[in-house]
């Protein structure tokens, strides 16, 4: 009963748009794409969403950040459940693993706001085109 | 012998230099990092290699864009000045020594013509040195591969740096490709040390992570010289009219934005544009661009190679993107020293002023760049 609840409460929080994450200093607001208008998907959790410009976009449980400073970096670890996938060499720069991908949107978002973090977004599935 | 043909290229690239000041075509003040009046550093060269021919390439006739070949001109209207001008010295350079990344959705390391090209292979998707195209449509990697470092082994056509180090990247351009994978992507070229870059793909709306990735790689990498990340411009989406760049990965500022010509010198109708663009290169509109194909049954046709005329040839700014790589390589080989801002004033500077439209006061116009890049004009520069 109380699994059903939460995922009453989750259906509806979707359905009214709240979902976004951060490029850069830009709000990039997403819709829900219901999954069986996906085509193909993962093995295991992706979320799907539109962006306003049409473009499909995946989210999948992780995310990718880059801190000015390193000083909290563990204490973000902890706060946000997040866990170390992989330190990249372009400084401070991050792959991150939360829960789910919900937790890693919330992540991301919250990660943004922090005053030492320079970007933080979901690792996102995205169409790129051959040319 | 040598000594003359090092004094006449010497005094070419004065007097140009002259014409280039003088027109005003000067890119900008001494604090612009990609004046055109910069000071290449000259010192320790190699020496000047001995010319090449290409001519026993069997379809090295059809390769429009980098030559001038009368007969085929002739036959098919081609506008005599259509080419990239890659002759004479040009010849003299090959790529020797240069590592190319090329970041694409699989290659035929298998093909005639790229034996002894390929150096070393990384599959983001899987984390092994398998690159092997896993669909029937992944063919635009070895056609874009075979562009930029065909050998010059008297088969097919001839690359543009025929003897280039090609360090081939694969990604799934499909339904699974992540922020995290690309990033991995430029993450390996870094680590391979390569000195250029070319992805012939894009996104129309490039992320925070990526681009710093990108970013990172063309500023830091080639042991602090920096890396010449080279990306198409885009083929105007899916009206196939130019679009603006707008925030693209070839919009960053530290990347080389190429757009695509045609068999009349013009810029093609589906070539984006904008003030990001820098360069334009031929790309195939009315003829393709004869290249690598899949070899065997595999591929866009039956055999190894897709031809100029082909049902499906190749093109798009797909195809003009490895044709400034391999001009970028030949650059690096003429001249070690070369940091990316180097190569890119060269490349930029050394363009000619094509499509009888205004250019600003930097030389730059938004539908051509700074002009269609001119190999032996920018080789003469940077010796």
């Amino acid at each position: 009963m109380k699994i059903a609840a939460i995922l009453l409460c989750g259906a509806l929080w979707l359905s009214a748009g709240e979902y976004y994450y951060m490029n850069g200093d830009r709000r990039v607001d997403l819709q829900e794409v219901p999954s069986a208008a996906v085509k193909h998907s993962l093995k295991g959790g992706v979320l799907y969403f539109e962006k306003r410009d049409g473009e499909q976009v995946g989210v999948v449980n992780r995310i990718i950040v880059k801190f000015a400073s390193m000083e909290n970096f563990e204490d973000y670890l902890q706060r946000f459940n997040l866990k170390q996938l992989k330190k990249y060499s372009f400084g401070n720069m991050y792959l991150l693993e939360a829960p789910t991908p919900k937790d890693a949107i919330d992540a991301a978002n919250a990660l943004y706001e922090q005053p030492d973090v320079l970007f933080a977004q979901p690792d996102l599935i995205r169409h790129w085109s051959l040319r | 012998m040598r000594a003359a043909a090092f004094i006449v290229s010497l005094s070419a690239s004065l007097l140009l230099s002259i014409f280039v000041v003088g027109c005003g075509l000067a890119g900008g003040s001494d604090s612009d990092p990609y004046s055109c009046t910069r000071d290449y550093n000259k010192s320790n060269l190699p020496p000047l290699p001995n010319t090449t021919s290409f001519i026993s390439n069997p379809l090295y006739y059809q390769q429009w864009s980098i030559h001038y070949d009368r007969a085929f001109y002739e036959s098919y209207g081609i506008s005599s000045a259509a080419s990239i001008n890659l002759d004479d010295s040009g010849h003299r350079f090959l790529g020797r020594s240069v590592k190319v990344a090329v970041i694409d959705d699989g290659l035929d390391v298998t093909h005639e013509d790229l034996v002894g090209a390929v150096v070393a292979t990384y599959d983001v998707q899987t984390k092994t040195t398998n690159v092997t195209p896993r669909t029937a449509e992944d063919n635009h990697g070895t056609e874009v591969t075979g562009i930029i470092a065909a050998r010059n082994n008297d088969k097919g056509p001839v690359g543009v740096a025929p003897a280039a180090q090609i360090y081939f990247i694969r990604m799934p351009f499909d339904s699974t490709l992540t922020e995290s994978m690309i990033i991995d992507a430029f993450e390996k070229a870094k680590e391979w040390g390569v000195d250029v870059i070319n992805c012939s793909w894009g996104s129309g709306d490039v992320s925070a992570p990526i681009k710093a990735a990108i970013q990172d790689v063309a500023v830091n990498g080639r042991g602090g010289k920096g890396a010449v990340v080279v990306f198409s411009a885009g083929n105007g989406g899916y009206d196939a009219i130019g679009d603006p760049i707008g925030n693209d990965e070839s919009g960053i500022d530290e990347v080389i934005a190429v757009g695509a010509t045609n068999i009349y010198n013009e810029r093609t109708e589906y070539s984006n544009y904008g003030p990001q663009l820098d360069i334009m290169a031929p790309g195939g509109e009315y003829l393709g661009i004869t290249t690598l194909d899949r070899t065997g049954t595999a591929g866009e046709e039956s055999g190894d190679y897709v031809y100029y005329d082909s049902g499906n040839a190749f093109g798009g700014t797909s195809a003009s993107a490895p044709i400034v790589s391999g001009v970028a390589a030949l650059l690096i080989e003429a001249n070690p020293n070369l940091t990316r801002e180097d190569v890119y004033s060269a490349i930029t500077c050394g363009a000619d002023k094509i499509g009888g439209v205004a250019y600003d006061y930097r030389g730059h116009n938004e539908y051509y760049g700074y002009g269609k890049i001119n190999a032996n004009r920018s080789l003469e520069t940077v010796r």
